[in-house]
């Protein structure tokens, strides 16, 4: 393997253990492994309770528990919004739809999202200029 | 710049003019969250930093471009573009960049020495590229390539660590020298990281700031974290600890040989905000940290 395979490897090996719950990377530290995982799920939730004030108001204290169950070993797929998208779906599937403010955050989160997407298709017709990612 | 100028003032080789500035004083993270905060503590304000990925050059918040019209220098700062990372880099991250420096005139923009993303999973956090030779020539294919793509220079900073690889060959000031002298690519040192590789590494900041070419320093970070089971955090949502100033401070005395003025210094507060009171307070002693004269002499 080339010098830059071996390290494309290595970097690879540390985030699926750092985000989709494999095993740490042979030779560095395993509890500084989960301390960073940990550390990245917190962020992740973070950021999610700030662009989605309503759902983070509505599950209150739950949010944080109800976050890391969804989202520990499940990598974030797509950006911000798909990953809050998710969640919203996970929690109408759990326990939390019990709760009718929850509900309705979260229906107002995937509907946010389909209607994205639609628009997005309708202007695949017309290509509109490219969307920067990183949102 | 030769291998051998690095870590030694310009004067003591007579041939350098002193070091240009590209910002100056004492700024702050511009977020949402805190833009009427910066707008009240303006008087203090000499420059201000933001997220690249949070700001659309076509649509930018009304507070932050009454800053950029009152003259008051606007870096942009990406935290996505992995300048350590083996993909190819992101050429929309790269126009985004630059839309921004070409939006806000700014003197430079900034990112991390760091990975983000490999083997198709994104980590959302920049982390620790290993100290290898075959990494080295990663970042530096990758910051050439990024210096091609902006109108203004890059500087680029060391990152916050929780995790160090075994295959490191190189300290974090010797990879940094390097990738400086092969692509005079400028640094941000981020001194509350220095902080944070001595308590999760043991890595001594004061032998860091002795060794990295502090001359091609544009600007300084500091930040507040916390300490958790004996693993710094750099949160960005504590107090600037003492020790981190204690730091500034030491760099202070380093970075002041190379010109008269020094590089700007620039705290970052992503969240559990303070009063406007406690912000400008940080400021103030951030502000006196650099100014004073100090002792010449600083515990390691």
């Amino acid at each position: 393997m080339s010098g830059r395979e071996d390290l494309a490897a290595r970097q690879a090996a540390l985030v699926a253990a750092l985000v989709a719950g494999a095993p740490p990377p042979p030779g560095v530290d395993a509890g500084r492994v989960r301390v960073q995982s940990a550390a990245l799920l917190r962020k992740r939730g973070r950021g999610l309770a700030r662009t989605e004030p309503e759902l983070a108001a509505a599950l209150g204290r739950e949010f944080g528990p109800a976050f890391v169950a969804y989202a520990t070993g499940r990598p974030q797929v797509g950006g911000a919004a798909e990953d809050a998208a998710e969640f919203a779906r996970y929690l109408l599937r759990s326990e939390h739809a019990r709760d009718a403010e929850v509900r309705r955050a979260a229906r107002h989160i995937t509907l946010k999202r389909l209607l994205h997407r639609a628009s997005r298709h309708r202007d695949a017709e017309h290509p509109p200029a490219p969307v920067p990612a990183g949102h | 710049m030769s291998p051998g100028m690095r870590g030694s003032p310009p004067g003591a080789h007579g041939s350098s003019s002193p070091r240009e500035i590209a910002v100056g004083g004492v700024g702050i993270g511009w977020r949402p969250e805190i833009d009427l905060t910066i707008e009240r503590l303006s008087a203090g304000v000499d420059f201000v930093e933001i997220v690249a990925e949070n700001v659309h050059p076509g649509n930018a918040p009304a507070t932050l471009a009454a800053l950029h019209e009152r003259g008051v220098p606007v870096i942009p700062h990406g935290i996505s573009l992995s300048l350590g990372g083996t993909d190819s880099l992101d050429r929309s991250k790269l126009a985004r960049l630059a839309g921004l420096a070409a939006r806000f005139e700014s003197p430079l923009v900034s990112e991390h020495v760091a990975f983000c993303r490999a083997g198709g999973l994104e980590a959302g956090h920049p982390l620790p590229v290993p100290r290898t030779r075959a990494a080295l020539e990663v970042v530096v294919a990758n910051v050439r390539e990024a210096q091609a793509a902006l109108p203004v220079p890059l500087a680029v900073e060391n990152i916050a660590a929780l995790i160090s690889w075994p295959e490191d060959e190189m300290t974090e000031a010797q990879f940094l020298g390097e990738l400086v002298d092969r692509t005079g690519v400028s640094l941000l040192l981020d001194v509350a990281n220095l902080h944070t590789a001595q308590v999760n590494f043991g890595a001594d900041p004061v032998a860091a700031l002795e060794a990295l070419p502090l001359g091609q320093v544009a600007y300084v970070h500091v930040a507040g974290g916390v300490l958790r089971e004996g693993v710094w955090h750099d949160t960005h949502a504590h107090p600037v600890a003492l020790r981190i100033l204690d730091i500034l401070e030491a760099f202070a005395e380093r970075a002041r040989p190379y010109g008269p003025a020094l590089p700007g210094v620039m705290l970052e507060r992503d969240d559990a905000y303070p009063s406007d009171a406690e912000m400008a307070a940080e400021l103030t002693v951030i502000r006196d940290t650099v100014t004073s004269t100090g002792t010449g002499r600083v515990r390691a």
